[in-house]
């Protein structure tokens, strides 16, 4: 994982960027659920697409990895939107 | 082939990356993941049904909270000391105003300052004959506990402004239990005032306002709060019309007075629907382990299997396990620290 991590610092550095800036807005928004709930659907909607860009950028794209990309990202915003009801 | 085996083999294939799941844990396949998803979205349906039905069942999800008037008052003067305003008191008559207003919002079943039939909240203090130069309210529901709760309104500043009022000098609370739009919920009003000393003669009142502070946000959930300044005294409120179908609503104690009994458990009766109390489960809760769950799952499958295609070396193209990781962590991180209810 450390090596994966090493190879793709750039990437990863987007990637870990865009969850912290998710997080402080998610908390910072509290208690207007209606932000909240757009900040979960954008945290989803950025990690499938770095997902899926990150793989085209290493031609290790197919449409197994396209939609194991968008399972993840609607299962985690799917969570996300559950508990601001 | 015994259940036991079977067991174990399924267990495997959803979990161990081996040759039937294309060395990969099933778990981990996009159908498996958008299975997972249907069963999210399925429970979280059925549970939301069942919490807006009126049924045995649907009563036992709502918000139950351990929000009371004394705890709402002491949070409220902390917020005030630490910016160094004088202390608001307690007063029963505004409190006794804002348990009106919160039977009013239950039997008429609406989420805002003013109700359906254009009562404000001053049209509450009148009723009981509270006489203020200013007044103010702020409004709670769906909080389990009074930190959070004042928290919320700390974060938004037109509920601040309210509570960082230094014209305020007494201050009224009411903590009703009821079924509000559907929902089992613990009800909060918060009323601010400060009182006109009282004269012999009682004058005719004004038409109008001298100032009113109006919400400015109405379209998020966020509404902010009301803050109307009068320099009148209020009439005598004509008495509410009774219907036949009276509904017993049961208020919190009484916060402890030093010059006055305490008072536990007072009743009122207010005319309209029905209004239950005693909810177990609050079905943010239920959702909320049902997400840690969900989560707790996918980061030991993902840990695993990481684990197990490392070590065998294992080559294939798919998804990136430490993204994967990443996100639920984020998510189990969210769902362990959310904190719900809604202010207005």
């Amino acid at each position: 994982m450390f090596t994966e991590f090493k190879r793709h610092l750039v990437s990863y550095s987007i990637l870990f960027f865009g969850f912290a800036v998710f997080l402080v807005l998610f908390f910072m928004f509290w208690p207007d659920h209606t932000k909240q709930r757009m900040m979960s659907i954008a945290l989803g909607m950025f990690y499938f697409s770095w997902g899926v860009i990150s793989h085209v950028k290493t031609r290790h794209i197919s449409p197994h990895v396209f939609f194991e990309y968008l399972g993840v990202a609607a299962l985690a915003t799917f969570l996300l939107l559950m508990v601001t009801f | 082939m015994s259940v036991k085996k079977s067991l174990k083999k399924s267990f495997k294939h959803l979990f161990h990356p081996r040759r039937s799941n294309n060395h990969r844990s099933k778990l981990l396949h996009p159908e498996y993941l958008f299975g997972l998803l249907g069963t999210t979205i399925a429970f979280f349906i059925v549970t939301y049904a069942i919490s807006f039905s009126d049924t045995e069942l649907g009563h036992i999800l709502g918000y139950a909270s351990d929000i009371t008037t004394d705890k709402v008052i002491q949070y409220t003067n902390q917020e005030r000391a630490k910016s160094g305003l004088q202390q608001v008191s307690y007063n029963p008559v505004l409190s006794d105003a804002a348990r009106r207003k919160a039977a009013d919002m239950f039997s008429a079943q609406y989420w805002a300052h003013t109700s359906p039939s254009g009562k404000e909240p001053w049209d509450f203090m009148r009723e009981v004959r509270y006489t203020y130069k200013v007044a103010g309210e702020n409004l709670a529901r769906d909080f389990l506990d009074t930190p959070s709760m004042v928290a919320a309104w700390m974060n938004s500043p037109t509920h601040r402004a309210n509570i960082m009022n230094p014209r305020y000098s007494e201050i009224g609370v009411a903590v009703v239990n009821g079924t509000l739009l559907g929902t089992e919920t613990t009800l909060v009003v918060q009323m601010f005032g400060d009182p006109v000393i009282a004269t012999a003669e009682v004058p005719e009142p004004t038409t109008s306002p001298v100032a009113v502070a109006q919400n400015q946000n109405p379209s998020a959930e966020i509404a902010g709060t009301q803050n109307v300044e009068e320099t009148r005294d209020a009439t005598r409120a004509e008495e509410a019309p009774v219907a036949d179908d009276f509904v017993a609503l049961e208020f919190q104690e009484e916060p402890s007075v030093a010059d006055g009994p305490v008072q536990v458990l007072s009743t009122i009766v207010v005319p309209g629907g029905e209004i239950s109390v005693g909810p177990m489960i609050a079905p943010n809760n239920l959702w909320k382990a049902f997400g840690i769950a969900v989560a707790l799952l996918l980061l030991f499958t993902l840990t695993y299997d990481g684990l197990i295609a490392h070590n065998r070396r294992i080559a294939r193209i798919v998804g990136k396990n430490l993204a994967h990781l990443a996100l639920f962590l984020i998510v189990l991180y969210v769902l362990i620290f959310f904190r719900g209810g809604v202010i207005s």
